[in-house]
């Protein structure tokens, strides 16, 4: 693959990078990378990601812009409000970077549908907003074998870990979802857009690390920031031997969905 | 293998902070008393129990129940990390009596004071010795608003 003239320049700070370089841009724009959820996690990960030259960008969620999304859901304008979600972030992408191609999935994803639609893709950057796709997205990556990135944010709290074939899954750490009540609900809880926005960068980060082979990733740790305290923390996380999707004898061999959520915004 | 003693800074999922304080609200005026367990040093579980003194001023775990959530927490692959108590009335900081009871160096005290201010720290107890635990709060399964 040659590099334009054009991708050399936009692409400059990316190869200036010891760790990235032109074997890594190149990298970047074969790589397929899936966004699950055009909201506050995918909303900054997708513009980074299309602005790095991901070449193939996957964007997947069946819902539509609403006025309360554009708090923190940034790539989405007022304009946009009451278009579909996939089709205001493919707008975007395009209009950032010719590069970046988009393969639109406008649906929920289901235990039914999941391993179809990650099927094509290296990396996967969960960005959905209930535990009930959380959980599944962790569960069709492991048996599918495909790395994935997960954030969680709650008011001023954000998290993150990534894994990897062989790394602690989701599930060695928070097992299932939590009882009925144990969390607020997506109505009592609130977050700071900014959350979202730094944990979403978080996000595009791990994926472009992956694809370039660069640093070193949030495998076996988790990310912990409170940004009412400003204060950023990690976790060590270890394989859990009776992890009911990963351990020495799991208790989940196949896809279930989740329980359907109320959750009016 | 951990190193033994009680880690110097422990994380705790939000969703088991608020499963503590609606246990000691529900439990005051007595003081309410369990386990926390997780992965590593990130509490992700509660197991509230009873307090086998049914009291307002201190507490104890029943030696019984102890083993059944052990028990449970090592079915499910978790680590006993910390004990946590409620102090209805007083300071989130151990009493004497918490400091001479404190039955296991290796494990973390939590203690979330109701009144007459909200609190919750972490305390690592070896002997008499008494050392503040950092304490983050993670998100946990949580999920984002729409």
């Amino acid at each position: 693959m040659e590099l334009t003239d054009a991708q050399a320049e936009r692409y400059s700070r990316n190869m200036l990078l010891e760790e990235i370089g032109p074997a890594g841009q190149e990298k970047l724009l074969r790589s397929k990378v899936l966004v699950l959820g055009a909201g506050g996690l995918g909303s900054p990960a997708l513009l980074y990601l299309a602005a790095a030259g991901v070449g193939t960008l996957g964007i997947a969620d069946s819902d539509a812009v609403e006025l309360h999304n554009l708090q923190r859901q940034v790539i989405h304008c007022t304009a946009d409000v009451g278009d579909d979600k996939v089709s205001s972030a493919a707008r975007k992408v395009a209009a950032l970077n010719p590069d970046t191609r988009v393969l639109p999935f406008r649906e929920r994803v289901r235990a039914a549908n999941i391993l179809d639609i990650i099927a094509g893709f290296d990396f996967i950057v969960d960005g959905s907003d209930n535990f009930a796709t959380k959980f599944l997205v962790n569960d069709a990556c492991f048996f599918a074998g495909k790395p994935f990135s997960h954030a969680g944010i709650l008011r001023f709290l954000g998290q993150a870990m990534t894994y990897v074939p062989g790394a602690p899954c989701y599930r060695c750490v928070f097992i299932g979802p939590p009882p009925p009540g144990a969390v607020p609900s997506c109505r009592e809880a609130g977050v700071i857009g900014a959350v979202a926005g730094l944990l979403g960068c978080v996000q595009a980060a791990e994926a472009v690390k992956y694809v370039t082979g660069a640093g070193r990733l949030l495998a076996g740790r988790l990310l912990v920031a409170d940004l009412s305290e400003m204060e950023f923390r990690e976790v060590a996380i270890s394989r859990n031997p009776s992890c009911p999707l990963c351990g020495d004898s799991p208790s989940i061999t196949d896809l279930q969905d989740g329980p359907a959520e109320v959750c009016e915004g | 293998m951990k190193p033994p003693g009680a880690p110097a800074e422990i994380a705790i999922a939000a969703p088991v902070i608020g499963e503590i304080r609606r246990h000691a609200e529900a439990e005051a005026p007595l003081e309410a008393c369990g386990l926390l367990a997780g992965n590593g040093n990130l509490v992700t579980r509660a197991f509230g129990m009873r307090n086998a003194r049914v009291s307002a001023r201190r507490f104890s775990l029943d030696p019984e129940e102890q083993l059944a959530v052990m028990k449970r927490a090592r079915g499910e692959g978790l680590e006993i990390i910390a004990a946590y108590h409620s102090h209805p009335r007083g300071r989130a900081r151990p009493s004497r009596e918490d400091i001479r009871l404190a039955f296991d160096p290796d494990l973390v005290h939590v203690i979330i004071a109701l009144a007459p201010r909200p609190d919750l720290r972490a305390f690592r107890i070896d002997g008499g010795d008494v050392e503040e635990v950092r304490l983050a709060v993670a998100a946990g399964a949580a999920a984002g608003p729409r």
